[in-house]
């Protein structure tokens, strides 16, 4: 319950200002996007060694759009503000390859905290119970970050360390989120919480890609959140869908490896371990079964 | 959610009680208008601060302030020892040689801003030696417990840590009842702490004052409750204190905290400053007050063809470490079992226990809701186990008007079996939700329930104008419910006028001590009936000065003067009358240019007081000693359909029919409104609401980890008002801002075991505790196979 009082609030104009504050601050400053985070931390006594908050709302960071490169490879690109909200209503994620984007944030409650929130935050916070982070794996992101030796992507992958860690370090800045468009792909997002409006006691994203000409499954990811001190790929789970039929059959089979590839899930004041472990293979399956939805309406 | 038909406050005076006239505070409050504590400023003012124990129970070996002391802007530092020696198991404001819960608060301190205010509190080192702590009642009552006993100045205990303990005694000996039951039948249930979730966290301002006394400004359930409460915590004349109830941000029996209000009223009379001291969520959910968690045991004796003869209840009410109200209160765990069955032999020991954990406080339908919990629980599989429709098996064994209750009182206007029969025929009417996936199950379930009302001293008092409108001065706390309109609408019926007519002087000032008689405050949903009531008084008060003007000057008969849309008239002769403006006289200002007016000899102002009081109970048998023991009893029923998830464990509640005896409902949308309240409030509190414990410390005191449910969570709700005027009540109202929580959890319950076949016998009834539950089930299953 103490009172947190930064000395500082800077608001750079670009990400140049931004980089050279970070810098500067050697670690004592710490980068405020939506802005429902920051306050829960500090009052935890997370904050005690930050005594500056850098606004990153007038970089112009919020927008969500489809780039086509050189190669006709096309990606979806999230700045690192877009906002929940915005996520949610767009249409451009209306397409089956990028569908779960718009689930997960309109999943994501109450409303105020999809109006303030932002992927970038959501990510960046390395909170492995929210529900962005998921998603992010599951679609194989590419995280966009600048620092002052200069910039760089980085997998998903290797984003996530641990329990409210990530790779960046104190002058990186994450500038955008992309996503590789793959064109016979379904994805889904299915969380469970206790109420309505809730954290996830797990929370399981997908994305199955088909082979071209068959109805066999080429490549599936799934992955899981709030189980473990970062979100977590079942690769056994979708190593048995490779090559197979995407069926309700496969389906249960992956949901119980998927089960499997967390022995003991993280417990917290949420639920215990044994709880999450019993409803796992249940929210992967529900997951998965809202993929094949989407195949079967047309979807990919 | 309840459907209101609102009404144009324009409404004539005729019949204005029973109309569903909008709320005369809704314009201030959804304009953001309306002021509470939080909003209040003094110049100057300081903001005030309290260092909290990181011990469940520790002596306090030393405290060092120097440093906060010599801090700049820190204009005063006070500890237990400023404050005059506890005389009661009340908790004290700041604790003194020993604290005996986590986070009590131990040194206050009040500085010019929040920040230095903080900093001082770092800077002041508290020396403890820990000390052995208990937090389960039945350990700390337990003759083996020596490791933590909790004495406090002026108790009277029984035993170990017994606060206090409520016998009932009924019939035969109980064992001999069992011994001629068909059937006897044991339950245990628990409940769990909660918060109360008040959208407004406690908050106080307080300045000293010239004459050596204070002004304080509260988030109280009453004034005079905080004045009297005050001058005993700060050992000074109660007439030197003037304390104020502005709007209340919700209360729900949370803001009972007077020990709390004297930290700032400390911090004032030593800094000779305005000072402000709010308490933070985490504050208020883990140091005011809290739900009791209990374990309720309960045995009854039944014969086969389903009449319940005896019942034995052993209820344990954790109080943690202080009495506050709650021993006074645990009356009230009794009085929610004692005139819903008709029970011939019954053995009662309601015991409240202290423990090393934040206190037990009051909460919607206190000590009752656990009761009612058990009872309703253990009534249910009761009528499951002897294969008895459980309608038909509470409808066999309902007290009705008449009878005598378990206390020996014959009772009087209770609706136990109407509304029964009225929520389960309106439950019925209603189409059943069915769910299409296999993992859902549907079920129904039903439960009922009664709560006491109270009494107490109240006064009132009414001025007529020359125009004929009435103002009514008297100390009313808008916590949220609407009672300033509710005695409003009394008001304009009583005089025949239209509500715009009726100015209530609490909307506009709040509440002062020092402008209102005396009244014991909002709690007991006590406000409409008791204040209501001597609100009526002061109106026939005031009626007679009208009339006796009204006989010396113009010929009418006393007992024959009425007053009615602003005039004297006949009550024989509908024909005769005149503009009350006659009995006034005109006052000259400037010349006539501006006239005021005033009545010749008097003020034509009423008065009301009406004092309740009920006999005691007999400590031994808890039979009454006197013809009534309460005030009322208000019977409640609810039907609950829900659908449950065997996989997960998640609910979805669709249908909720609420029936609430009102005695009458002065306003129907208000009263729709506080059943639909209670029943959401009393779901979130079955399905997940709870303070998690661990090591003696409360662990999930913020808004994400304590969880309540939200509108996405609730279901349909059907509010139905059940009527039968009490005799004492104004227009025969009864309180209705409780009542409506007490059946919903049971209900639940019973519609989880008809969905999916387990009871849950502990509250909350979590996706977890169901797939738990379905778990054992199956375990058991495969022990028998």
């Amino acid at each position: 319950m103490s009172v947190y009082n930064p000395s500082t609030l800077e608001r750079p104009d670009s990400i140049e200002e931004l980089i050279s504050i970070l810098k500067d601050s050697q670690g004592s400053a710490r980068i405020v996007a939506g802005n429902t985070t920051i306050y829960e931390l500090a009052r935890q006594g997370a904050m005690v060694d930050v005594d500056k908050l850098i606004d990153i709302s007038g970089l112009g960071l919020a927008y969500v759009r489809e780039i086509e490169d050189a190669d006709n490879q096309r990606s979806l690109r999230l700045g690192a503000t877009t906002t929940f909200s915005e996520i949610a209503s767009n249409q451009l994620l209306s397409k089956p390859p990028y569908y779960s984007l718009g689930e997960t944030a309109s999943k994501i409650t109450p409303p105020q905290v999809r109006n303030m929130g932002t992927i970038g935050g959501a990510v960046c916070s390395g909170i492995p119970f929210y529900d962005m982070p998921t998603t992010a794996l599951a679609l194989g992101a590419k995280m966009s970050i600048v620092s002052d030796t200069g910039s760089r992507l980085v997998d998903v992958s290797d984003f996530f360390v641990d329990y409210f860690v990530t790779s960046l370090s104190q002058s990186d800045f994450l500038t955008e989120i992309q996503f590789k468009y793959e064109p016979n792909s379904v994805t889904s997002f299915e969380k469970l919480g206790r109420m309505a409006a809730d954290f996830a006691v797990v929370n399981v994203s997908t994305r199955i890609v088909f082979e071209k000409t068959t109805r066999f499954v080429e490549n599936a990811r799934i992955a899981l959140g709030a189980v473990s001190n970062t979100p977590v790929l079942a690769i056994e789970a979708a190593e048995y869908l490779k090559g197979r039929e995407f069926s309700p059959e496969t389906i249960l089979k992956a949901a119980s490896l998927a089960a499997e590839a967390v022995s003991e899930p993280m417990p917290s004041v949420h639920a215990s371990s044994h709880y999450k472990k019993k409803v796992i293979p249940v929210v992967v399956r529900d997951a998965l079964l809202s993929a094949r939805d989407r195949v079967r309406s047309g979807g990919s | 959610m309840a459907t209101t038909e609102l009404i144009s406050v324009k409404q004539t005076g005729q019949d204005v009680v029973g109309q569903s006239l909008s709320r005369i505070d809704t314009r201030l409050k959804v304009t953001g208008k309306a002021n509470y504590t939080r909003d209040l400023k003094l110049p100057r003012m300081l903001f005030g601060r309290i260092k909290r124990s990181p011990f469940p129970h520790a002596r306090i070996l030393k405290i060092d302030a120097s440093k906060a002391k010599s801090m700049e802007g820190v204009k005063a530092v006070i500890t237990g020892e400023d404050f005059p020696p506890a005389t009661s198991e009340d908790s004290p404001p700041l604790a003194v040689n020993e604290v005996l819960y986590h986070n009590q608060a131990v040194v206050a301190v009040a500085a010019t801003n929040p920040m230095i205010a903080e900093e001082a509190i770092n800077n002041i080192e508290v020396e403890y030696e820990e000390l052995p702590f208990v937090t389960d009642p039945e350990i700390a009552m337990s003759e083996q417990n020596v490791r933590s006993i909790i004495k406090h100045p002026g108790e009277s205990t029984e035993g170990h840590n017994i606060g206090k303990h409520l016998r009932l005694r009924r019939g035969m000996e109980i064992d001999k009842a069992f011994s001629i039951s068909d059937h006897v039948i044991e339950g245990t249930y628990t409940t769990v702490m909660e918060t109360h979730f008040q959208m407004e966290p406690l908050t106080f301002l307080c300045q000293a004052d010239p004459d050596g006394g204070l002004t304080i400004w509260c988030t109280n359930s009453g004034a005079h409750r905080a004045q009297y409460d005050l001058a005993r915590y700060l050992g000074i004349d109660p007439h030197l204190i003037r304390a104020k109830v502005p709007f209340l941000g919700g209360w729900f029996g949370s803001k009972d905290e007077s020990h709390i209000a004297a930290i700032c009223a400390m911090l004032a009379l030593k800094s000779k400053r305005g000072v402000k001291l709010e308490l933070s969520r985490e504050e208020t959910m883990t140091a005011s007050g809290v739900r009791h968690p209990t374990k309720i045991y309960i045995k009854d004796g039944v014969t086969k063809d389903g009449k319940i003869i005896a019942r034995k209840i052993r209820a344990i009410y954790n109080g943690g470490a202080y009495g506050s109200q709650a021993n006074g209160n645990v009356k009230a765990a009794l009085m929610a079992s004692v005139s819903v069955y008709n029970i011939p032999n019954a053995h009662y020991d309601i015991i409240r226990v202290y423990t090393n954990l934040v206190t037990g406080a009051m909460k919607r339908a206190p000590m009752s809701y656990q009761m009612n919990w058990a009872i309703e629980s253990q009534t249910e599989k009761v009528a499951v186990e002897l294969k008895i429709d459980p309608v038909k098996f509470r409808l066999m064994n309902l007290l009705h008007n008449g009878e005598k209750n378990l206390i020996g009182e014959t009772i009087d206007s209770v609706t136990n079996e109407q509304c029964l029969t009225e929520v389960v025929g309106a439950f019925e009417r209603g189409t059943g939700n069915q769910h299409s996936t296999s993992a859902w199950r549907t079920g129904r379930g039903i439960a009922i329930g009664a709560k006491m009302g109270y009494g107490g001293a109240f006064q009132a008092s009414v001025r007529l104008r020359e125009n004929g409108r009435v103002e009514v001065l008297t100390e009313l706390v808008e916590n949220g419910g609407g009672i300033l309109s509710g005695v409003a609408q009394i008001v304009a019926q009583e005089f025949s006028i239209p509500l715009s007519d009726v100015t209530m002087m609490p909307l506009i000032f709040g509440n002062d001590t020092a402008t209102t008689g005396f009244t014991q405050g909002a709690s007991g949903s006590r406000q409409l009936v008791d204040v209501g009531e001597a609100v009526l008084m002061a109106c026939a008060d005031v009626k007679g000065k009208v009339a006796k003007v009204a006989s010396a000057r113009f010929g009418f008969e006393i007992a024959d003067v009425d007053v009615r849309q602003g005039r004297v008239v006949s009550k024989t002769n509908r024909g005769k009358s005149i503009p009350l403006s006659q009995l006034f006289e005109k006052a000259p200002i400037r010349g006539y240019r501006t006239v005021a007016y005033f009545v010749e000899d008097t003020e034509f102002v009423g008065y009301g007081t009406l004092f309740k009081q009920f006999g005691e109970l007999d400590p031994n048998t808890g039979q009454a000693t006197t013809e009534r023991a309460v005030a009322y009893y208000q019977s409640v029923a609810q039907a609950v359909e829900l659908s449950v998830n065997v996989e997960t464990g998640r609910m979805k509640v669709h249908r909720i029919v609420a029936g609430m005896d009102a005695g009458r409902a002065i306003n129907p949308a208000i009263v729709r409104e506080q059943i639909t309240g209670s029943v959401i409030m009393g779901l979130s509190a079955c399905l997940g609401e709870e303070l998690i414990i661990s090591d003696g410390r409360i662990t999930n005191a913020n808004l994400a980890d304590y969880k309540v449910i939200t509108s996405l969570d609730a279901p349909s709700i059907e509010p139905i008002i059940v009527e039968l005027p009490h005799r004492d009540g104004p227009f025969g109202a009864k309180g209705v801002g409780e009542a409506s929580i007490l059946p919903t959890a049971p209900a639940v319950r019973s519609a989880v075991y008809n969905a999916i076949g387990v009871w849950i016998d502990n509250l909350p009834i979590t996706p977890e505790n169901i797939v738990d539950a379905l778990e054992r089930k199956e375990r058991e299953a495969e022990k028998l196979n």
